[in-house]
């Protein structure tokens, strides 16, 4: 299954991406911010196959989502794409990994053309 | 026999001007030394006292020189001369350290002014013990009296003033301390003058003045005129400078604050901007898709739905974030124009709390309201609604789900009183002030969105109104809003 979790504070950005990735035959679950992801995260059965997270969100931001998220051993496997409207999110904390970083405002085709690479590189893609 | 003395107009003249020029001097010299901190400062007290010091005495001895007894010349003693140089610097450092203290308590004042008359007086008697001439005097001891009892007084009066002018450097200050200044002088050369009028001189035994260590009065008073205008002009221009060079340190810090003021609004706003301007981009890519799929049929009903209520919350976001940079630059060019007229304020109130119902249930925030029904103002309806929903937004986007208390009220002298009051993160004491001012929010850049206009906008719509706001709050405890405005047309 091609589960996508969007960590995004605005409600409009969760609505439009969702749609935009529901529209392309993925599944998508969303969190307001890095803590509620986490309890989501871990309450899941299936895991999600890419993680979109933005990064200035408040109670907990996309930096220490990822920290958190690199500590748990369940979770740390998980590709995680960056969405920041921050010019210098390439160069932020917990970004040791090179993960990819889209800065906003995000571009569709690129949301579509990463959760293309996380999820078929995973196997099991399906066109609609 | 009775020896009659006779003064030098002109030399008293001079006398009292110095004094004056030397006060004046003081009363600048105690804003340099207030405003100094550590090494500098004990520079300051050191040269202040120094000039202040010479000053004084240099009034006294030129006074002094002003003062002859025909036929009889005078010389002085360089011993006590020195000595009483001494005496009135160390007068001037009682004063200078009094008045550069933070507070002054009143019994300081008057040990001060005690200190202070006492050395004035302890000089300028010191001084006449220094004179040498073939005459002696007698005392009349209720003049002595009462030239020690100006000199107290006219301390006390001089450590009142200077305190009180120490941190005005206005037009009006330097007016009030050029008028301190020709009281303290007038009061220094009183002193001076009652003492004089204290002695009866009679001939005594026959000295000569040729001995050593004494000093003839010839050519003397011009060192002494010339030297004292030289330390007090030094002084005074030091002090002037000094003050010069911190004002503008002040500017530039001032400067140099709203600078990264304003960079943090330009970045913090263009990060607002971007929310609207992707949720734009989503959906005109997103329709291109579908259209080039097979139709907008491709996307369904719902979801058709769901992408034009976005674009109306960001359009209205977007119009939101232009109106309230438009309030600040009509705020900043004073043209923030009220229209003002007759309405309910219970009414608008609890329009507001419904308009927030659906904002407030997305957010966890259960509202409590306590509106009293009935209050009628005359107020700008659009703007203080404006003034409401910014308090309630703020409560909502700060107040971590938790319930949100809102009322109003008529309070005393007619004047309306909304409160709003979060439970969530509470806003730390050092911004409590902060939060009221231009692009200031308390967190900032924490993940929060928001262009930190609000309540600057919101104090300055009150402001017009004649009215407040103020917030009370502790980290972890929620904020109480409180906005108070006269209702009265007649107040407003």
């Amino acid at each position: 299954m091609k589960l996508i979790l969007v960590i995004e504070d605005s409600q409009d950005i969760q609505i439009l991406i969702r749609i935009l990735f529901e529209q392309e035959g993925y599944k998508v679950v969303c969190a307001g911010n890095g803590q509620e992801a986490l309890t989501l995260l871990r309450s899941m059965k299936v895991r999600p196959t890419v993680i979109f997270v933005d990064l200035l969100m408040p109670v907990m931001g996309g930096a220490q989502f990822i920290q958190e998220m690199e500590k748990d051993p369940d979770l740390t496997s998980i590709p995680i794409v960056i969405m920041s409207g921050h010019r210098d999110a390439k160069t932020l904390g917990g970004n040791e990994k090179q993960r990819p970083v889209l800065s906003k405002p995000v571009d569709a085709r690129d949301l579509l053309a990463l959760a293309e690479r996380y999820t078929s590189a995973e196997g099991g893609v399906e066109g609609q | 026999m009775i020896l009659h003395h006779t003064h030098n107009p002109f030399l008293v003249v001079l006398s009292v001007l110095i004094a004056i020029f030397a006060s004046y001097t003081a009363l600048d010299l105690a804003n340099s030394i207030t405003v100094a901190r550590g090494k500098a400062r004990l520079a300051w007290l050191f040269g202040g006292s120094m000039a202040m010091g010479v000053g004084i005495w240099s009034m006294h001895f030129i006074a002094m020189l002003a003062f002859s007894l025909p036929g009889f010349p005078v010389a002085y003693d360089i011993f006590y001369l020195v000595l009483s140089v001494l005496v009135a610097i160390a007068a001037s450092a009682i004063a200078l350290v009094i008045i550069s203290r933070s507070r002054v308590t009143t019994v300081a004042y008057v040990l001060g002014a005690l200190a202070m008359g006492a050395a004035i007086s302890g000089m300028h008697y010191i001084g006449i013990a220094s004179m040498r001439m073939s005459a002696r005097w007698e005392w009349d001891y209720f003049l002595v009296a009462v030239s020690i009892a100006i000199a107290v007084v006219a301390s006390l009066v001089a450590l009142l003033v200077a305190f009180r002018l120490r941190n005005d450097l206005s037009r009006r200050g330097f007016i009030y301390r050029g008028a301190g200044g020709v009281v303290m002088g007038l009061a220094i050369s009183g002193m001076h003058y009652t003492a004089m009028a204290a002695m009866t001189f009679v001939p005594g035994e026959l000295i000569s003045l040729e001995a050593e260590p004494l000093l003839a009065t010839s050519g003397l008073a011009i060192v002494v005129i010339g030297t004292t205008l030289l330390i007090l002009g030094i002084a005074l221009t030091g002090s002037i400078v000094g003050r010069a060079l911190a004002r503008r340190q002040k500017i530039e810090v001032a400067l140099r604050a709203a600078l990264s003021a304003r960079d943090e609004f330009i970045s913090v706003a263009s990060h607002e901007l971007k929310t609207p301007i992707t949720s734009m981009r989503l959906q005109t890519q997103m329709l291109d898709r579908a259209l080039k799929k097979g139709g907008l049929a491709s996307i369904q009903p719902d979801r058709l739905a769901q992408l034009l209520e976005t674009s109306t919350r960001q359009l209205d976001r977007l119009t939101r974030l232009v109106e309230d940079m438009l309030d600040i630059s009509r705020i900043s060019t004073g043209k923030l124009t009220m229209e003002m007229g007759q309405h309910e304020l219970s009414r608008l109130v609890l329009d507001v709390l419904e308009r927030f119902e659906n904002d407030c249930t997305q957010a966890g925030c259960e509202v409590r309201s306590k509106v009293e029904p009935g209050i009628v103002g005359w107020f700008d309806s659009f703007r203080i609604e404006q003034v409401i929903v910014n308090l309630m937004s703020n409560a909502v986007k700060y107040g971590s789900g938790e319930p949100i208390d809102v009322s109003l009220a008529s309070g005393p002298g007619d004047r309306a009183v909304i409160k709003v009051r979060d439970h969530g993160m509470g806003i730390p004491g050092e911004a409590q002030e902060r939060i009221f001012n231009r692009f200031e929010r308390a967190i900032p850049g924490g993940g929060i969105s928001g262009l930190g206009l609000g309540l600057y906008i919101a104090k300055s719509i009150l402001a017009v109104h004649h009215g407040t706001i103020r917030v009370e709050s502790e980290p972890g405890r929620g904020a109480l809003f409180v906005a108070e405005f006269p209702l009265l047309k007649e107040q407003v």
